[in-house]
């Protein structure tokens, strides 16, 4: 359940963020001042996931260790994780106007509220190629990691438990 | 005719029956009902933290809402698609389930607590979109709505399980 509701907000604080990387959802607002507001619901509903996700995989360990669709799971959400905290930064940051503050923000090692206001953020985004493919890789690799869930919980019910060699 | 029977009828027709035992129509319906949601009601979470003054408190309210409504209204119709279909191939088992008859209240409280408020506080909200406090009733407003939704998830994740 907590599970959920951690995906809940998650995916949507993703989308809010990929969307305005595309210039299609809030044009007009720098992209450091929607992330500051958004970035801590998105990193606190992770952290929510990823523990809730371990008690469950914890509980049905051997049930999930015989699922090729949770082990596709695991390889979409360690792309997705990779993304986020390795590319994510990097294809949204602006080297030349941009100073990164390393300030903790809500306890993670990123601060978005630097609002000395860098050249791309008055632009919709759309025209930069690199935030075009922050913004679609954002939104796919979690539609990817969520659409595997679905068969994952199919293929619980259809395949039969594995013995433990 | 009631509602039993007609619960019994659509379970033994052949396209309930083609969904329920489908190898990947079932789990592709039921991914879109669950990627619906994050859509949705994740979008639905984002403007409800903007009404209680908690989230994107330096953008004017309307704003924030103008940018998600199209976007929660797919979400919406997608659920609302996906839960027809989902409804359809499992109609004895949603019927027999108190957690489904939970989450059908909540979704109907849901919808007259968005009524209420598009009717009273929302006409009134360039007087006070601009405020870093929004006013008591569009916070009440806000924090009804996410407890209702999250009753509504918490009701539909347990219908998969019997007690």
């Amino acid at each position: 359940m907590f599970h959920l509701f951690g995906l809940t907000i998650l995916l949507a604080t993703t989308i809010v963020l990929s969307l305005r990387l595309l210039g299609v959802m809030f044009p007009q607002q720098t992209f450091p001042e929607l992330a500051s507001s958004l970035m801590p619901w998105n990193l606190w509903s992770l952290a929510v996931m990823l523990c809730t996700g371990f008690l469950l995989f914890t509980s049905e360990a051997v049930k999930c260790y015989g699922n090729y669709s949770f082990r596709a799971k695991m390889v979409l959400l360690f792309t997705a994780l990779l993304f986020r905290f390795a590319l994510y930064p990097q294809l949204t940051r602006n080297w030349e106007s941009w100073r990164r503050d390393y300030r903790c923000c809500c306890g993670f090692p990123w601060d978005w509220r630097d609002e000395r206001s860098v050249s791309w953020d008055n632009e919709s985004g759309s025209r930069v190629p690199g935030l075009r493919a922050a913004g679609i890789s954002g939104i796919s690799f979690h539609f990817f990691h969520l659409a595997d869930v679905a068969f994952a919980m199919r293929r619980q019910k259809q395949q039969p438990l594995v013995a433990i060699q | 005719m009631s509602l039993l029977s007609i619960c019994q009828w659509i379970q033994n027709t052949d396209s309930s029956t083609a969904l329920r035992e489908s190898t990947y129509l079932f789990p592709i319906v039921e991914t879109t009902h669950v990627l619906g949601l994050s859509l949705s009601v994740g979008l639905l979470v984002v403007s409800d933290l903007r009404l209680i003054g908690v989230g994107m408190r330096r953008r004017p309210a309307s704003e924030v809402f103008r940018q998600l409504t199209p976007w929660m209204l797919a979400g919406f119709a997608i659920m609302f698609a996906t839960g027809l279909l989902l409804f359809w191939s499992q109609a004895l088992k949603a019927y027999h389930s108190v957690f489904f008859r939970a989450k059908l209240c909540l979704l109907l409280l849901a919808g007259v607590n968005a009524m209420v408020y598009h009717l009273t506080i929302y006409r009134r909200m360039n007087k006070w979109e601009n405020k870093l406090v929004p006013p008591a009733q569009a916070r009440l407003a806000g924090w009804l709505s996410l407890i209702i939704w999250a009753g509504i998830i918490a009701a539909g994740r347990t219908m998969a399980y019997t007690f």
